[in-house]
């Protein structure tokens, strides 16, 4: 019945079917969204070896860290090894089984100019050889009356021929004479000794490693430095870009060796496009010294900083900075105080010596820019997600939406390009055409980047491989060299959209 | 894996049904036929008007064959206007119109069916002013209302600024039976009423109700933000496939059970011209056994795109990351949607039906009438009488052995239709036949495969049927009454009281 009254017939198998009309769909989506706070924005640049820390003001600084001086005084806690010998005759006949006393004083060399008070020898030895008429049952005792071992007299006994003694643990007191005070005592149980009887004894002294030493030296020049900083927060920038108003050279000491020291900058300079220039003033030539480490059973090191700041330093580092110097270099030594003055060194103790320049963020910016660049391969989207059923010339218009919120003290420049697979800028955006616009400091701002059907189609062919962007940042007033304070948890943020404008005309009807 | 190949046709029914109902946007004046409604030879004509009266005395309806009512609703899409024939033998499909019809804010497309399953009624009284009926009726009935912004999305995209209001969505499907017991009587020469209890028994159920939907585009950042919140409940439709629950039990032992009452008067205003209020489906259905309700409290999603994070944030788009992102994303989503599910026992309402009608008889021949006639039907749902129809047509009768309507309705929703009603009794033997835009209406032919077609009418919001057949009693010719005079008129106001005016013929 339904059949008679059937007037089309249309046939609704896939290949056949078409549609034709006009498709103007829009679609906003969000991309995505970033909250940057200045802490976060220079973590970013933890790359690049630059770190960050909140002042107690609740600001920011960088900083780069670099080391000037890191040694040890084991060269002052060295003692050469050195060898003792003595014929000894005998005055007259010794029966068996009585002893011969005979009281020694020797020479011990100590280096530089080391006026010992007490010394702790860790592993050496002493060798002991006796000759000539040596009897069979020759016994030898020695006691040294400067050294104790564990608080009890120092002292062996050896047979005839050659022998090695341990020193671990022997501690020399110097009792205020010359040398080594030694007694020997000879004795033989079943000859004994007859007059003119000659018996040879030698020694070999190691007493290195040694534990500490305490006495007092001569002065002394060590710890030798030549450093350049790289200053890497400043790398590529032009002059005048930042501008911070107290930047310093923080120095820091560590000082395990308990005798002052003495840090000396002979010399100072950075890097400018014309050559060295020359950093003097107080705080280059008046360097207080490293204060003795304390208490020799229980190290407890010296602690020292020196600042170079615009306080002292000509030119100052505010103007040294701002000339955006590839480098900066600190060359002199240590010294001791060699003023008699006494003192102890310990073993492997050290002597470090390090370099921090800060750089509050409190000043300046006059166009300082981030950039970076992500893929972006708009041919893959368009063909994954529409199956080809689209193509360029179906888009009218596409709008990417920069929604920032500035909360720093600080105006942002926003600017986005597309590249090519080889990074060549095919197109740039600012909002209008050629007019910088800037986030104000505290303000929220919409900016629209918007690209016609007309403007696709020129670029489509050139193959847009990369998105590239870049923030570029200002302080207010920064001409007439205000400083702002940047807080470490003001943030900028932005939320991306990205608008597609969809206009087809799929089939003429 | 449930087994439904084991289902019983019930259920396959109401499956079948409920599928359809999803698929397509419906809201049916369900399981009424308007145009039968004016068959006044015909006893299922107090299907909807129950203050009507049969012009008879008694009938029994042939079991299982005495009303079969089925109904679709579309206003979602029509053929009309959207296919034009391609240049190499394909189909054009015009996007403009059917951007129009699918992007309307609101689309109705709707199934369901009915049968009588046993219906007898006879009159009584000292003059016969009283009819009694009794009646077993099979109710399916599923619709599902889809906002048109979801087809907004498509055709028009989400544009900055944009909200989407799915709130509309609807879904209900229904199966259930009546047992109803009914009783018309005529006060007097010009007052007829009718009241009919009905017992109902549920079998499956399945609705959302409360439901508030909307994906909105924020117009600066682009951001979106979806808020929902509503309550999907069933009753019957989560044992499918298991064999414990017996055909028997499903058929008749259910706990699902619930009253309704449908009532309604008619008034005549002269001879010539009378007018009725009716009632129907005013009661509900207190769903106990096998249920299931997942509520969703008002709950919102933001979604601001990926937050980029690090020195490698602009790497994100790179490698595994965006995927573990919208893993992220997809789970938070899925703790902030979270419906709480239930099994407490609920009620469900019928939606109710009510009836302003009236005809007038302008032609009174011998052995011919003809009246004009027109109504009002509301549906009761969602708190108001928003959903309304109106028709006006014409009934002609001949001899009492030929009922012919035609009426043309009117729909809230926009649209109209042509019904048209064929009463025919061969002495005891009544059939009849009532339809809407099924017959007149020009179709449309759509090819899927070289064996497979389907038709469509080319433009019918409504398409509906309704027939049956019934062995009916004391049916009187009409030239019988012509012949009295007025001296028999008064007697027959006395014996036969204004039977055939009260069913809005004459007397």
């Amino acid at each position: 019945m339904l059949t008679g009254c059937v007037e089309e017939t249309f046939d609704l198998r896939p290949d056949g079917l078409v549609a034709s009309g006009a498709w103007s769909p829009a679609f906003a989506i969000p991309v995505g969204q970033v909250a940057v706070t200045a802490e976060e924005a220079l973590v970013w640049l933890d790359s690049a070896g630059i770190s960050s820390e909140v002042t107690s003001s609740g600001g920011l600084a960088i900083y780069e860290t670099f080391e000037i001086v890191d040694t040890t005084a084991n060269d002052w806690l060295s003692v050469a090894d050195q060898t003792w010998s003595q014929d000894i005759i005998i005055p007259t006949d010794v029966p068996p089984g009585t002893a011969l006393e005979v009281p020694l004083n020797i020479d011990f060399a100590l280096p530089n100019g080391l006026v010992l008070d007490s010394l702790s020898v860790a592993f050496g030895s002493l060798g002991v050889e006796t000759s000539g008429d040596v009897p069979v049952d020759l016994l030898l005792q020695v006691a040294i009356e400067e050294w104790t071992v564990a608080g009890v007299p120092f002292a062996f006994g050896v047979g005839s021929g050659a022998e090695n003694i341990g020193l671990s643990g022997v501690t020399w007191t110097e009792d205020g004479n010359a040398g080594l005070g030694m007694n020997l005592s000879l004795e033989s149980s079943a000859s004994g000794f007859s007059a003119g009887d000659v018996i040879s004894i030698s020694m070999s002294f190691g007493l290195d490693p040694i534990d500490w030493v305490v006495g007092s030296w001569a002065s002394g020049t060590f710890g030798n430095f030549d450093q350049a900083l790289a200053l890497s927060a400043l790398d590529g920038l032009e002059p005048g870009v930042v501008h911070v108003s107290a930047p310093r050279l923080e120095l820091e000491a560590t000082n395990g060796v308990g005798l002052s020291i003495q840090p000396v900058i002979s010399s100072a300079s950075y890097a400018t496009s014309v050559g060295e220039a020359v950093i003097a003033g107080d705080q280059i030539t008046n360097i207080p010294p490293i204060p003795a480490a304390t208490n020799l059973t229980s190290v407890m090191p010296g602690e020292w900083s020196h600042v170079l700041n615009n306080d002292g330093t000509t030119p100052s580092m505010t103007a040294i900075l701002e000339s955006s110097p590839a480098s900066m270099t600190l060359s002199g030594h240590l010294t001791t105080s060699g003023t008699g003055g006494s003192g102890f060194v310990t073993a492997d103790a050290p002597i470090r010596v390090v370099g921090r320049l800060v750089l509050p963020l409190e000043g300046w910016l006059s166009d300082y820019a981030f950039r970076d660049t992500m893929a972006l391969d708009l041919d893959q989207i368009f063909s994954e997600n529409f199956e080809n059923r689209l193509s360029w010339e179906d888009v009218s218009s596409i709008t990417l939406r920069a929604l920032w919120q500035n909360d720093l003290p600080v105006a942002v420049r926003p600017e986005l390009n597309f590249q090519d697979s080889m990074r060549n800028v095919l197109a740039t955006w600012y909002e209008g055409s050629d007019a910088f616009t800037f986030v104000p400091a505290g303000a929220s701002e919409v900016v629209d980047w918007t690209i016609s059907r007309e403007e696709l189609a020129t670029l489509q062919p050139l193959g847009i491989r990369h998105l590239a962007w870049a923030a570029t940042l200002s302080t207010p007033n920064a001409v007439g060299e205000e400083d702002v304070f940047i807080p470490a948890d003001a943030a900028l943020k932005l939320r991306l959209g990205l608008a597609i404008q969809i206009d087809a005309n799929l089939n003429e009807e | 894996m449930k087994q439904f190949g084991s289902l019983h046709p019930g259920r396959w029914m109401v499956l079948t049904l409920t599928i359809l109902a999803f698929a397509l946007k419906q809201d049916a004046q369900a399981q009424y036929v308007n145009s039968a409604a004016r068959l006044t030879q015909v006893p299922q004509h107090t299907d909807l008007f129950p203050g009507s009266r049969p012009k008879l005395k008694g009938w029994l309806g042939m079991t299982g064959l005495s009303s079969l009512t089925f109904r679709l609703d579309n206003t979602l899409l029509q053929p009309e206007g959207l296919f034009l024939p391609g240049p190499s033998g394909g189909t054009i499909v015009r996007l403009a119109p059917l951007m129009e019809q699918l992007t309307s804010p609101e689309s109705m497309l709707g199934a369901s069916t009915s049968v009588e399953l046993a219906s007898f009624g006879f009159s009584g009284g000292e003059h016969g002013e009283s009819l009694w009926s009794f009646r077993i009726r099979e109710r399916l009935e599923a619709d599902a209302t889809l906002p048109g912004a979801l087809f907004e999305i498509p055709f028009h995209g989400n544009p900055a600024g944009s909200v989407l209001d799915m709130s509309a969505f609807g879904l209900r499907a229904i199966h259930f039976r009546e047992y109803s017991v009914g009783w018309n009587r005529a006060w007097g020469d010009f007052l007829n009423t009718g009241i009919r209890v009905n017992h109902l028994y549920g079998m499956e159920f399945a609705e959302l109700t409360d439901f508030q939907a909307a994906w909105s585009t924020n117009a600066t950042d682009f951001s979106y933000n979806l808020a929902a919140s509503g309550a999907f409940r069933s009753s019957g439709l989560n044992t499918y496939g298991q064999t414990g629950d017996s055909l028997e039990h499903y058929l008749l032992y259910r706990d699902n059970r619930g009253w309704s009452m449908d009532a309604g008067l008619r008034l005549a205003l002269s001879e010539r011209a009378t007018v009725g209020l009716h009632v129907v489906d005013l009661g509900q259905i207190h769903w106990r056994e096998d249920l299931r309700t997942h509520e969703l409290q008002p709950s919102t999603f933001a979604y601001q795109g990926p937050t980029l994070e690090g020195e490698d944030a602009l790497d994100f788009f790179e490698g595994d990351s965006l995927g573990d992102w919208l893993a992220g994303e997809w789970a938070r989503f899925d703790s902030a949607m979270v419906p709480v599910t239930s099994s407490e026992a609920f009620s469900s309402r019928l939606p109710t039906r009510l009836s302003v009608e009236g005809a007038y008889i302008f032609r009174d021949a011998a052995a011919s009438q003809t009246s004009l006639h027109g109504a009002w039907i509301g549906r009761h749902a969602g708190g108001d009488f928003a959903d309304w129809q109106a028709n006006l047509g014409l009934r002609h009768e001949w001899d009492r052995k030929l009922g012919l309507n035609m009426a043309w309705n009117v729909f809230s929703a926009g649209f109209s239709s042509l019904g048209v009603g064929l009463a025919l009794n061969l002495g005891m033997f009544q059939w009849y036949v009532a339809a809407d835009n099924l017959v007149l209406t020009p179709w449309t032919r759509f090819e899927l495969g070289d064996d497979v077609s389907f038709v469509l009418p080319n433009r019918a919001e409504v398409l509906s049927l309704q027939t049956g057949f019934n062995l009916v009693f004391g049916k009187k010719p009409l030239k019988e009454d012509k012949r009295q005079g007025p001296a028999d008129r008064a007697q027959r106001r006395r014996n036969v009281p204004c039977e055939d005016f009260m069913a809005g013929g004459r007397r």
